[in-house]
């Protein structure tokens, strides 16, 4: 066709880019040079039709949230009272390179926060926008209408967002039995934290029972005020299951509002103090002696004189200086006595007897992780002797507790358990039945006749143990520092539940006669909390003159 | 014989493709006229939906205009192409006139754009590229092709005339219009390719003072803003933004009509006349969107394919620069609310609200239906008939 038009014009055609070729033969050229240009616009319209309705990451709105809060199953006493659960909060942040103005947005947002510093605030907001941060939290855990104030500044990169927060609703009373998380929801302390993976994945009810836990804090705390002591532990356990229905350490915290995690009060005496328990132990003692077939309940010791190992001399807190019946050295508190029972156990067997009563190992158990014990470095001559009468060597109140329980139960040795949803730990054999029968003896004759004898309120039959140990401070024993504690048990013919009292450092109160010692304070503080928790748990007073109590005495001291 | 050049060669060796092209525009129009159709209708569900599902204000308006534009369309269609190519310079010198008259006539506001007779308002800066079109491709037409210096100082002042004008108004997105079609208009009609690369280079060479002294300062932060919208996203960025957000928000198959959230909550600005396009896109989504544009292409290409086959030069210049003049109505709008252009403010008729842009693409319509059906006459100078 070109040839064609060609033979017309008459006039050779060296390119497009040549002019005087016909004007129609350059518009058909151009009009396909344009046609291109056109197919090519509408192809870059499309594609960016594509790009705009499908965009991608780089022009979405940047979401920076913090970190995810785990979720967290609830928490329930042994009767479905909650002690922890998880609500929903708003906490408000700021992207700072999307805030337009910082010393405005600061202003406004302190305005809506008074306790926010304007200044500090903007400058958290400056440097974050020069170091490029895409994320500060400005407010969390803020109340709802203050959040709502703040979204109505409704400045860009403000952002509100809802985050879990673990919310204690029984406060100090439970706080170190169930400890807490942080604000980032890991957990601190507790069964929060020694049972966190369970707790992640569904909820749990503790084998605690609120009522017990209530009545026990504040028998522990009127003692606390009235012997001006600094800090004060408790612990009630069912023998028959190890379930610790209530466990208290005082000073406590405020689980929905932790200030300084350093704070003395946020250590849990109950499983992570460690005390020399002093003449509690020789509960332990006795008992082994009994268990080995060492002694008997008639055989007699010699107490004329203090006992001499090395260069120590060890003495009684109140000297008989004549022989004594065991009976006699166990409820008169005879540390001369109880020196001579161990000289007869060995020190084979007391060692052996205190590792079946779960008293040289932490305990490790659903809910609960006590702190390991403190050892004797080495086990000679004198530690055998200091250990009979609990010097020397420290437990926690939990120890002290399900030891108890093994003594006075079935002679079994449970290891305490706080979460009622996980199997116990199976029950290992420790002592004869014949001696729990005898220990139950002994144990009540104490209250009957011994040094506890304020410990016997509201006819529960409680039997227990005195202890007022020497407080270690800083290596050596401190003069007039004391650690006391009583242990308990009742109702005493068939003993149901262990109740631990300690109280640290009690001092002398009107009514004690400028006495500090055991049976003045925590032997009736443990009576006391008997007398409140024995009709919540439903066991009944026994009239004074029964002819059972009675009887068990004579028989077994006959 | 005068108008040699147009007579066109039966040739046994024309390719198959070339003939098939030629069936293209050899059978009736009509799939021109259902595009159209589609185009109309999706301009009035718009305007329905921007109104928040109402015929009032812009829907009824709307298709009125629309009727009056078919009407408009089918009148310059049956006009003889020997008259309007008799007359094509008048409709330059009335719009050039009014565009004139917007310059003297005192008004109260700083943009103003429109003529006002009673309630009725008319852009004369719409019609004026169509009156441009006809009056170059009559220019040409007597010419020639004898080039030399007066091809070069007419169409210069042709153009650069209304493109003044009208950047006083100021538009700069219509003025640049204007300058595009006039340039293609004479680039098309065969002006010397010489030429052309002296004005090419001439005029990226002027880009630099245009920027310091021709554009205002909004025009600038406009630019900037469509360099980068982010920058300042509640100011001159937030059209740019809020538009790319309705078109992301569409997605693939759009969130259904009258269904749109950045539509119906307002927070498209110009949602009904200039962001018309994203309304659609955010209600129909990407495919819908695809299908306007793919529309909007087959208009175009039935243009081109058209001015190929047109026996005279008058015509066949028509045909390409009208058809330029629809393409840049859908270009720059579509480029506009996608982000590939700056934000000029050019409307996309018959989508968008606005009756002097739909009328013109509807003469626009009409002169390319009367240059199809002129197809094979031949025109000679000064409007006389050769056969």
């Amino acid at each position: 066709m070109r040839r064609r038009w060609r033979k017309y014009r008459r006039e050779p055609v060296v390119s497009l880019w040549q002019s005087g070729r016909s004007r129609s033969e350059r518009t058909g050229e151009r009009l396909r040079v344009g046609m291109t240009i056109l197919a090519i616009a509408f192809v870059v319209v499309g594609l960016r039709l594509g790009e705009v309705a499908w965009p991608g990451d780089t022009d979405a709105r940047p979401v920076h949230a913090a970190k995810e809060v785990p979720v967290r199953g609830e928490i329930f006493d042994r009767h479905g009272t909650m002690l922890a659960t998880t609500v929903l909060v708003p906490s408000v942040w700021v992207n700072p390179a999307d805030v337009r103005d910082p010393a405005k947005l600061a202003a406004q947002l302190s305005a809506v926060f008074p306790e926010l510093s304007q200044a500090r605030l903007e400058r958290r907001i400056v440097a974050g926008k020069q170091r490029g941060r895409q994320f500060l939290w400005v407010r969390r855990h803020a109340r709802p209408t203050r959040a709502e104030a703040a979204m109505h500044i409704g400045s860009p990169g403000l952002y509100i967002q809802d985050e879990r927060r673990r919310v204690y609703p029984q406060g100090r009373l439970t706080s170190h039995a169930v400890g807490y998380v942080n604000i980032d929801g890991r957990p601190q302390a507790g069964v929060e934290r020694v049972s966190d993976r369970t707790i992640r994945k569904r909820p749990v009810h503790l084998t605690l029972d609120l009522r017990v836990q209530y009545a026990l804090r504040d028998r522990l705390q009127a003692a606390m005020e009235r012997f001006q002591a600094v800090a004060a532990a408790g612990v009630v356990l069912e023998i028959g299951t190890g379930d610790v229905l209530a466990q208290v350490s005082l000073p406590d915290f405020d689980p929905n509002d932790v200030q300084d995690a350093d704070d003395p009060g946020m250590l849990d005496l109950g499983t992570q103090g460690v005390f020399e328990m002093g003449s509690t132990f020789k509960t332990f003692t006795v008992a082994a002696a009994l268990d080995a077939g060492q002694v008997q309940v008639d055989s007699h010791f010699d107490a004329t004189e203090p006992v001499k190992i090395g260069r120590h001399t060890i003495n009684d807190y109140h000297p008989e200086g004549r022989w004594l019946r065991l009976s006699e050295v166990f409820v008169h508190s005879s540390n001369i006595g109880t020196v001579r029972v161990a000289e007869a156990l060995g020190k084979e067997n007391q060692w052996d007897y205190l590792g079946r009563l779960g008293l040289l190992g932490a305990i490790e158990t659903p809910g609960l992780r006590t702190a390991h014990p403190r050892l004797p470095g080495a086990w000679g001559e004198i530690e055998r002797a200091t250990v009979s009468f609990g010097h020397g060597i420290a437990v926690s109140p939990m120890h002290l507790a399900a030891a108890v329980a093994a003594v006075v139960g079935d002679g079994r040795y449970r290891p305490p358990r706080l979460l009622r949803s996980e199997p116990s730990a199976p029950a290992t054999g420790a002592l004869r039945p014949s001696t729990v029968r005898q220990m139950r003896t002994l144990l009540r004759q104490v209250v009957q006749h011994g040094t506890a004898g304020l410990a016997d309120i509201g006819n529960y039959e409680i039997g227990g143990k005195t202890g007022t140990a020497q407080k270690v401070v800083n290596g050596r024993y401190r003069q007039g520092a004391r650690t006391n504690s009583f242990v308990a048990a009742f109702p005493m013919s068939a003993p149901r539940y262990v109740v631990v009292v300690l109280l640290d450092e009690p001092k002398a109160a009107p009514g004690t006669h400028g006495f500090a010692t055991a049976g003045w304070n925590t032997a009736p503080l443990a009576g006391s909390v008997v007398a409140g928790v024995a009709p919540i748990l439903g066991v009944p007073p026994v009239p004074a003159a029964s002819p059972d109590s009675d009887a068990l005495t004579q028989v077994a001291l006959r | 014989m005068s108008g040699v050049d147009f007579v066109r060669e039966v040739d046994e060796n024309v390719p198959a493709f070339r003939e098939r092209l030629e069936g293209l525009i050899q059978t009736p129009p009509i799939y021109l006229l259902l595009a159209l159709l589609v185009l109309i209708s999706a301009g009035l569900a718009v305007q329905f939906s921007a109104a928040g599902g109402s015929g009032q204000p812009w829907f009824w308006p709307h298709a009125i205009r629309a009727l009056a534009g078919c009407a408009l369309m089918v009148g310059v269609a049956l006009v003889d192409i020997r008259v309007w190519l008799r007359f094509a310079y008048i409709p330059l010198a009335i719009t050039l006139a009014l565009l004139l008259a917007l310059e003297f006539i005192p008004s109260g506001l700083t943009v103003d754009r429109w003529i006002r007779i009673g309630s009725f308002q008319f852009q004369p800066s719409e019609p004026v590229k169509l009156a441009l079109v006809l009056a170059l491709a009559r220019f040409f037409h007597d010419r020639r092709g004898r080039g030399g210096f007066l091809e070069l100082v007419v169409p210069g002042i042709v153009i650069a005339v209304p493109a003044f004008l009208v950047w006083r108004q100021p538009d700069l997105g219509t003025a640049a219009a204007i300058v595009a079609v006039g340039c293609v208009t004479a680039f098309q009609a065969g002006l010397s390719l010489r030429v052309v690369v002296a004005g090419t280079v001439a005029a990226v060479g002027a880009l630099p003072l245009l920027w310091w002294f021709v554009l205002h300062e909004y025009q600038r932060v406009r630019v900037r803003s469509f360099l980068d919208p982010e920058s300042d996203p509640l100011g001159a960025g937030y059209h740019l933004l809020q538009s790319k957000i309705a078109v992301g928000s569409g997605g693939a198959f759009g969130r259904g009509f009258l269904g749109g959230s950045q539509t119906q909550l307002a927070f498209l600005p110009e949602h009904h006349t200039d962001f018309a396009f994203t309304v659609f896109a955010e209600e129909f989504g990407f495919a819908g969107a695809l299908a306007l544009v793919a529309i909007y292409a087959l208009i175009i290409v039935w243009g081109v394919v058209l001015a190929q086959f047109v026996r005279n030069h008058f015509g066949r210049v028509l045909a390409a620069s009208i058809t330029f003049i629809v393409f840049l109505y859908a270009f720059i709008n579509i480029s506009m609310t996608t982000g590939t252009l700056p934000v000029v403010g050019y409307p996309l008729p018959p989508i968008s609200y606005g009756g002097t842009a739909m009328l013109t693409l509807f003469a626009c319509m009409g002169l390319l239906l009367n240059v199809y059906v002129h197809r094979d006459s031949v025109l000679g100078r000064r409007s006389q008939t050769v056969v």
